[in-house]
């Protein structure tokens, strides 16, 4: 799929793979009832997770410590539960790739990238160099996420 | 009062530059109107009846005069040479043109000030008590905790598209001046013999169609811990607030589903996996920040004033000022002016571009170059000496600014309503002047004393109306306005909501309701018991069999 990651459009092999469509050994991403159905009971999975807002916290959170990958699907741009499960994700030691999916647009990037998101497939309608500029929206930050900028109090207190 | 460094000043500055070309993609069509909505409303932003409308963030209510006449020059250049302030000490402009506002954003910029978050499902501007720094009943000044707040929360990436809009009130005296009891969070400074300093939580008051008083969430919290356990309630909220129905979106639905012993598990459990993260505040922090709020340089010598004192004895109008309009300072020598936004023939907290001016002027010559605006929609001299007072009184009896009705009846608090608001279902400035034009007898409205009416147009309840005394509901029946009385409301100490009186009144019948509900009022009152006492202690019974035989 087209992901912005590092700072630049790239193409990888995960694909997201609708319910009904059969597995054909391809890096697939899955809901979380299907991950949990094929996936090893113990050890890495080889799919990725796709964990929507309604997902149960503590369900999502195992699943992710076996999965390479964890998209976190955003249904519309305005529901910022993904926000909170992202920080959680990090928080809770995942520190693989996790994608932004769904309606992900350009005026997001930047909470998105400061919430923990390492990769982001943009909506259709989003240029991948439009949707890198957002993600310098600000140059400064108040508050401490799951970024490793310095925040402004450390940053008066350095000078 | 806080000053910008460079960090914030680039922050705005770069908020000017993201919205300029947030506008300029709305307008050119690469973004969509839905897309738009959310990204405007953040900037104070709305579509309203007539032109947008712009809400301009005053963070808990502190101006400069610098900044006041900026927002006068704002009014000239872009709107029709007045403002509003709103009960949230913000300041609201309502005929922008939607391809100015990245200038005026620019304009504010250049003096410290911003419209960020002032709309919006997210954390609004903070809010505070009006005489932060100066009541002599202050356990703390709230003002160095609201700045805090102001900068974690600005811009949060988690809490920027929350189930629905997040207000938070801190207040530093034994008195609650803030309204806390309705807010998402309210925020009281409490000292404990052994603990120090610290804060009481309350969580899910609110008004709009579910009218709720906050319930504490806990008891006392280290001032060190306040980001760490905010960002824990905001998280618990944010993922479990409801998505499904705007009107039941609020914290407060949240709180009463779940019970208030549930929901202080889940912020519990939550902080205490965040709160000795990077977070936790230390006491340089604290300090720092409490710098940015030194007492004035006051004149201690300031002592008695016995001209203030003959002139009150002369000239009776005055001596009413002198009492409604000025509150005690904890400096002596000193009072707080309450400027009056509530003349008889101006919309209740509407102020002209001129008076702006002079009111700058006022502040920089006798209080320190500072205005507050206040939770009922006034503004404040926080700093003027006694015997300056009677200057200060002429100065703004010429301007309009002096009427004696601070408390009064005509101070009312009311929201724009229909006139203006595309939510509202009924009018509520025409309302307004009724009332003015009915109570324009001072004699009598010192009489009756302290009353806090308020209004609103809509169930949204902007004008606060469930918890005035008297609080007044426009609603619409089949195309005819109507008004739902309610009595008893607090918004302060002792924070209540007022009970519905009985079936709406005409929009012609609201001037003679109130009557009505003062002359039982008059009749019942014992010995220095205000109308808000009365109607504790006798209930509505009274005032509805008055007002409902006189109808029938």
């Amino acid at each position: 799929m087209r992901i912005v990651t590092d700072g630049r459009e790239q193409h990888d092999e995960w694909s997201l793979l609708a319910a009904d469509e059969p597995l054909d050994g391809q890096a697939a991403i899955v809901p979380l009832a299907r991950w949990q159905a094929i996936s090893p009971a113990t050890g890495m999975s080889t799919y990725g997770l796709l964990a929507q807002a309604d997902d149960a916290l503590a369900a999502v959170l195992a699943a992710a410590l076996r999965s390479p990958l964890v998209a976190i699907e955003f249904a519309t741009f305005n529901d910022g539960r993904g926000y909170s499960l992202a920080r959680q994700l990090r928080a809770n030691g995942f520190n693989r790739d996790l994608r932004a999916v769904g309606e992900v647009l350009r005026d997001q990037a930047f909470y998105l990238a400061r919430c923990g998101f390492s990769s982001f497939a943009p909506a259709a309608h989003v240029g991948s160099d439009e949707f890198v500029a957002g993600l310098a929206d600000f140059s400064l930050v108040y508050q401490a996420a799951a970024d490793d900028r310095s925040i402004i109090a450390r940053l008066r207190q350095m000078r | 009062m806080y000053r910008y460094d460079e960090y914030d000043q680039r922050i705005v500055d770069e908020r000017v530059v993201q919205f300029r070309d947030q506008t300029r993609r709305f307008l050119d069509g690469s973004l969509s109107e839905e897309e738009f909505r959310p990204l405007r409303l953040m900037n104070g932003l709305y579509i309203q009846r007539h032109a947008p409308m712009l809400r301009v963030a005053i963070p808990y209510g502190l101006l400069s005069a610098t900044q006041l006449r900026k927002l006068a020059h704002i009014a000239t250049t872009y709107d029709r040479g007045y403002g509003h302030f709103s009960t949230r000490q913000n300041i609201q402009y309502n005929w922008p043109r939607l391809e100015s506002v990245p200038d005026i954003l620019a304009e504010l910029a250049s003096v410290e000030m911003h419209a960020i978050q002032t709309s919006g499902n997210c954390v609004r501007n903070i809010t505070s008590d009006a005489f932060a720094g100066i009541a002599p009943d202050e356990i703390d000044d709230p003002r160095p905790y609201c700045e805090l707040l102001r900068q974690w929360s600005t811009f949060h990436p988690e809490f920027s598209y929350l189930p629905r809009k997040f207000k938070i009130a801190v207040s530093g005296a034994t008195s609650d001046r803030a309204a806390t009891a309705f807010h998402d969070i309210g925020l009281r400074l409490v000292r404990d013999a052994e603990r120090g300093l610290g804060m009481q939580v309350l969580v899910g008051g609110g008004q709009g169609r579910t009218p709720k008083v906050g319930v504490v969430l806990r008891e006392f919290l280290p001032l060190p811990d306040l980001l760490s356990f905010t960002e824990a309630i905001l998280r618990i909220y944010n993922q479990f607030g409801r998505r499904d129905n705007k009107y039941k979106a609020r914290i407060k639905i949240l709180v009463a589903a779940l019970g208030i012993e549930e929901f202080a598990r889940l912020v519990e459990d939550e902080w205490s996996r965040i709160r000795d993260s990077v977070l936790r505040l230390d006491e340089a922090d604290i300090a720092a920040m409490r710098a940015h709020f030194p007492r004035p340089d006051y004149q201690t010598a300031a002592g008695e004033d016995v001209m203030t004192a003959a002139w009150a004895a002369m000239e009776p109008e005055f001596s009413r000022w002198l009492k409604r309009n000025t509150r005690a300072h904890r400096q002596a020598g000193y009072r707080a002016v309450v400027v009056s936004l509530k003349a008889p023939d101006v919309a209740p907290g509407d102020i002209t571009s001129a008076q702006m001016f002079a009111l700058a002027e006022l502040a920089e010559r006798y209080s320190f170059g500072e205005i507050r605006a206040t939770y009922d929609q006034n503004l404040v001299l926080a700093d003027v000496r006694e015997s300056e007072l009677h200057e200060v009184w002429r100065a703004l009896a010429e301007h309009g600014l002096a009427t004696a009705n601070i408390g009064l009846l005509t101070d009312m608090i009311c929201c724009p309503g229909l006139d203006f608001c595309s939510l509202a279902n009924a009018r509520s400035i025409p309302i307004a002047a009724q009332i003015n034009a009915r109570f324009a007898d001072l004699d009598y409205l010192h009489d009756i004393g302290e009353l806090e009416l308020k209004m609103s147009g809509c169930m949204n309840a902007c004008g606060h109306h469930h918890v005035g005394h008297i609080g007044i509901l426009g609603v619409d029946k089949n195309g005819v306005e109507f008004y739902q009385i309610t009595l008893g409301g607090i918004a302060g100490d002792g924070a209540r909501l007022g009970e519905r009186l009985g079936p709406g009144v005409t929009a012609e019948a609201v001037a003679d309701t109130i009557e009505s509900l003062l002359t039982v009022y008059v009749e019942l009152r014992e010995e220095g018991e205000r109308f808000v006492d009365t109607v504790s202690r006798c209930g509505v019974a009274p005032f509805k069999d008055r007002v409902y035989a006189v109808a029938a």
